[in-house]
């Protein structure tokens, strides 16, 4: 999996400077080291949905969602997908050590890590996207824990239904953080035939549009508003 | 123990609880405990399905029946853990019952926050209902961090008596997925006195097979195996396990013919399974496997074996005789420790040296603190190295592996206090060659005291194997006449007791010039003479190159390859031409150029003074930088590294004030943390960095911090400003929980807050009286709290 180096860029808030040779070349070598120390896992299962009111259940599970947002995401969804995804320890053992000894290269592979979850992310979805589209479903976009109003509170009970530490060692701190930092939950619903209204075709595609709903106007990595533009 | 363990022959556990009590309607994320309290008549019966299917061991259904686990549940941990074990005993009847212990969910320190004492405390519980209730044994298993795992090994055995299985489980690497080898799961589990240990869950028998193998060369204890039913697959969103009963089996007996002499099931596995095991195992006996002791030390991730090549033990973790390293260890400041770790382990040393004693500083606390950082950021084996017992017991007890201890001698007191803790903590020790006489002039008395120790340290049930002996170093200058004696002490050694040895090699020059030479020259003759593990600088290239020719001349570098890497390389290399000396201090720092900082300091110190290089030059380069960033011609990481090559030039200058007894004078203390439960620190290092360039005397108290360190750290400083950094919701609530506790305590004090959450809103809201968007800011707020007339 390479990492995106313009999604690296944005991270680090890299708006068209004068990109010196020395900063460029570590950019490089992080993105190179932070491919090595990946230690990628994912496990996800399927769910049937059912709603009461704003909450999402997923009766299968322990899972109550309540989230006006969540249920917004997968309103035309009858089933989602249910992921956890972790980069792994050994890259942020790295990091770690690099906030300590060498703080440049620290917030540059954090950076690196950063996209690189994202980009993994992107790539377990096409393929489910792709196994999705034989049985005639299409994917929403993922919906995490801390996006809108869906709370960050239930990282344990997704994990729990997951197994997601026995299955990839992910974990979460009483403060609900994922341990291995760079790690993501997500919901993705999928939803019978075509796109619809172009609305709904908005909807779907990607970063762009969670920047565009999510109410911190100000974030420095906001798509499509001061931030830089990105293909989603 | 009702029922004696008898390992001639097979012993066969049961296999999977969780995945058989999905096929009961377990929903996923449902706690399998709680079907002890409400369906317990379900858990008998899988139990007894087991019992009929020939497993000669029940395990309880209490795998997360720990406090993080039940947290929320309303479930009563006593309840869960008594009812387990009664179902199990009910069940078994005259068959055993281990007490499942699994793990904590929680990632220790220093991937996560959980302290390995309140690891230990979590186990502790478990261990003491369950051996309360009567299970006749403890089977920790599914460990990923051999760390957990030996917090809950301790807990095991300071909490009841009972025979402890361990097992770990291990990614498709062939590693924990902290990162522990087969070997240092071993040598590591092993040596804190585990009756069994092994592998479990993680992957399929056929994957498990290798691993098992690596660990059977190794294992002095009998080694158990449950693995799952395959690899999970995942079939139309669901987890199944593919492997038949029949195939199970035949992998068990493959594992069986392999040496491994306790069977059982993990996940997806069912009586069927368990039934297969038992019949084909039903004609053959355990296979008897010798393999052979080490002398190894192991960090939480890698083993490094005494004998063969050359190990370098680095010594350059020790104050003595190093200003830099006392300053830093005095003021707390261990990242100047953990560069020379760091430095030690890119220059080829194999194993750590660490000794912090001090005598005006809390050398127990330093030590423990010492230890948990370098373990988060090298990866080799410490030696722990200090006289005093107690600092030692603490060490090795928070060590994640299996340490080194320096040093045991052949006086009375010594032996009685050290090999006590070498024996329960399965350490390697440093023997010394002297005793309350003091060094002996002979080789032959040298061996004497090491004879005595070795048989001293048989009686507490060590073996030889765990003894490395120093036969201590004389200097040449006081005692030249000695320094042979040394090296006839070290072959005496080597042929009479069959041990490995170490030597503090830099010893032999004190006093005298050409010390690096002397150093050498002695290396060699040790090295000959058999010298196992030298004490020595690594950073020194030339006794770096002794080693490696060494290694390359007795063998031990095949084909030297090795040394043909390091030193080809080198003979092509040209001289490099010297590059122009930039001069421009401004230029240099805005271009972020560390080194050419330092020697362009060095240059400008022959002309200016000290302070005035920071005015004229450091700090205008610092505005410019940070202007640039502001107005979006940089960006963050130049922004960092200018501020890094700040650092540098600062380092410098300071030395340079020091040796001319100047003292800095610093604009104020602030005292700066990451609230307690967060775990980010690289914007708190980011503003920490900059506060320091801008000359304020910045403690640092890093990241998850609870509130009353704060609190105290502030009052004792009597700091009149305070940073706080956040970076999730979550955590706002602890800042401003922390902000009550300090307005209480404190009230004259400022409190800054930053973080991605956070606006200046929010930051007024919880209590905080500046909020800095980013480092710059942070500046600018501190420049103006600290200005005369704010006072």
């Amino acid at each position: 999996m390479e990492i995106p180096q313009r999604e690296v860029l944005r991270y680090l808030g890299y708006r068209n400077q004068k990109l010196d040779q020395a900063t460029a070349r570590l950019i490089e070598e992080c993105r190179a080291e932070a491919k090595a120390l990946l230690r990628t896992g994912v496990v996800y299962r399927v769910y049937p949905i059912a709603r009461e009111g704003d909450q999402i259940r997923l009766p299968a599970t322990t899972l109550r969602l309540a989230s006006k947002d969540l249920s917004r995401h997968l309103r035309h969804a009858d089933r989602c997908v249910l992921l956890a995804a972790t980069l792994g320890l050994a890259l942020d053992q790295r990091i770690a050590a690099y906030a300590r000894l060498d703080l440049t290269r620290a917030v540059v592979l954090d950076a690196c890590a950063t996209a690189a979850i994202e980009a993994f992310c992107n790539q377990v979805q096409a393929q489910l996207g792709a196994q999705a589209a034989r049985e005639g479903y299409r994917l929403t976009t993922r919906y995490s824990p801390g996006y809108g109003d869906l709370s960050i509170v239930y990282q344990k009970a997704i994990l729990e239904a997951l197994q997601a530490y026995t299955r990839i060692g992910l974990t979460v701190t009483e403060d609900h953080l994922l341990l291995p930092r760079k790690s993501v939950t997500a919901f993705i619903g999928l939803e019978k035939g075509e796109k619809n209204t172009p609305e709904e075709k908005a909807e779907t595609g990607g970063a762009h549009d969670r920047c565009r709903r999510c109410p911190d106007q100000t974030c420095q990595f906001r798509k499509g508003g001061d931030g830089v533009e990105t293909q989603a | 123990m009702k029922h004696k363990l008898n390992f001639d022959e097979f012993l066969i556990f049961d296999g999977a609880m969780g995945t058989t009590l999905q096929s009961y309607g377990m929903k996923a994320g449902e706690l399998a405990e709680s079907y002890n309290l409400k369906r317990a008549e379900v858990i008998a019966g899988i139990h007894r399905a087991y019992i009929q299917a020939g497993a000669q061991i029940l395990t309880t259904n209490t795998f997360s029946a720990n406090r993080f686990k039940l947290a929320g549940t309303g479930l009563n941990q006593a309840d869960v853990i008594c009812t387990a074990v009664e179902i199990a005993r009910w069940a078994a009847e005259d068959r055993l019952v281990a007490l499942d212990i699994g793990p904590l969910g929680q990632l220790m320190e220093p991937y996560g926050t959980l302290s390995f004492n309140e690891a230990y405390e979590a186990f502790a519980e478990q261990v003491r209902l369950g051996a309360a209730a009567g299970a006749d044994l403890i089977l920790i298993e599914t460990m990923s961090d051999l760390y957990e795992a030996k917090a809950a090994i301790l807990a095991a055995r300071e909490n009841a008596d009972l025979p402890i299985f361990c097992t770990m489980t291990f990614q498709e690497d062939g590693r924990t997925l902290t990162g522990a080898d087969p070997l240092t799961v071993v040598n590591t589990l092993q040596s804190l006195g585990v009756t069994a240990l092994g592998i479990n869950c993680s992957l399929g028998p056929k994957e498990i097979l290798p691993l098992v193998q690596e660990m059977l060369k190794y294992a002095q204890v009998p080694v158990i195996v449950q693995p799952n039913a395959g690899l999970p697959q995942l079939v139309e969103g669901e987890t199944v396990f593919q492997i038949t009963p029949a195939e199970f089996a035949a992998f068990g007996r493959k594992m069986a013919a392999a040496g491994v002499r306790i069977l059982g099931g993990c996940c997806g596995t069912t009586p069927e399974h368990i039934k297969a095991l038992n019949n084909i195992l039903a004609d053959v006996k355990p296979v008897a496997v010798k393999a052979p002791r080490l002398t190894a030390a192991s960090s939480g991730t890698t083993t490094v074996i005494l004998g063969g090549p050359v190990k370098i033990v680095g010594e350059r973790l020790n104050p003595t005789g190093k200003r830099r390293l006392q300053k830093a260890l005095r003021q707390g400041d261990l990242d100047y420790l953990l560069r020379e770790a760091v430095d030690q382990q890119d220059h080829g040393a194999h194993i750590l040296d660490l000794n912090v004693g001090l005598p005006e500083i809390d050398e127990k606390a330093v030590m423990v603190q010492a230890i948990k950082e370098i373990q988060g950021v090298v990866n080799l084996p410490l030696q722990i190295d200090s006289v005093n017992p107690e600092v030692i017991e603490a060490a090795v007890r928070i060590y994640n592996g299996r340490p080194i201890i320096n040093s045991v001698n052949g006086e009375a007191q010594s032996l009685a206090a050290i090999l006590p803790i070498v024996k329960k903590y399965g350490c390697l020790v440093v023997a010394l060659t002297l005793d309350e006489q003091g060094i002996p002039k002979t080789a032959e008395e040298r061996l004497a005291i090491a004879e005595r120790i070795v048989k001293a340290a048989a009686e507490h049930g060590i073996p030889k194997e765990d003894i490395i002996v120093d036969c201590l170093v004389l200097t040449a200058s006081a005692q030249q006449r000695e320094v042979q004696e040394t090296v006839k002490a070290l072959r005496l050694v080597k042929e009479k007791l069959g041990v490995k040895t170490t030597l503090g090699v830099s010893n032999v020059s004190f006093g005298l010039p050409a010390r690096n030479l002397l150093n050498r020259t002695f290396l060699a003759a040790a090295l000959a003479a058999g010298l196992d593990a030298p004490i020595m600088n690594p950073l020194d290239a030339e006794m770096r190159g002794t080693v490696d020719a060494f290694n390359l001349l007795w063998n031990h570098d095949p084909d030297g390859k090795a040394f043909i890497g390091t030193y080809s390389a080198l003979e092509d290399k040209t001289v490099a031409p010297p590059v122009p000396e930039q001069r421009d201090l401004t230029k240099i720092v805005i271009a972020g150029l560390k080194e050419e900082a330092a020697s362009a300091v060095r240059a400008l110190l022959q002309e200016e003074e000290g302070l005035a290089i920071v005015d004229r030059y450091l700090i205008p380069a610092l505005d410019r930088v940070g202007e640039g960033y502001e107005k979006g011609e940089l960006f963050l990481p130049q922004l960092i590294q200018a501020a890094e090559t700040v650092k540098r030039a600062f380092a410098v200058i300071k030395e340079d004030l020091e040796k001319s007894k100047t003292a800095a004078v610093g604009k104020g203390k602030i005292v700066i943390a990451t609230v307690k439960g967060d775990i980010h620190d690289i914007g708190k290092n980011i503003v920490k960095i900059l506060l320091e360039n801008y000359g304020f005397e910045v403690f640092d108290l890093g990241k998850d911090v609870p509130i009353a360190t704060i609190v105290e750290k502030v009052q004792q400083e009597e700091a009149p400003l305070v940073g706080l950094s956040a970076l999730m919701t979550t955590t706002v609530k602890n800042m401003e929980e922390t902000i009550k506790a300090l307005r209480h305590a404190c009230p004259q004090t400022k409190i800054m807050v930053g973080g991605a959450v956070l606006n200046a809103e929010y930051a007024e809201m919880i209590g905080a009286d500046f909020y800095g968007k980013d480092a710059r800011e942070a500046v600018k707020i501190a420049e103006r709290v600290f200005q005369p007339s704010h006072q």
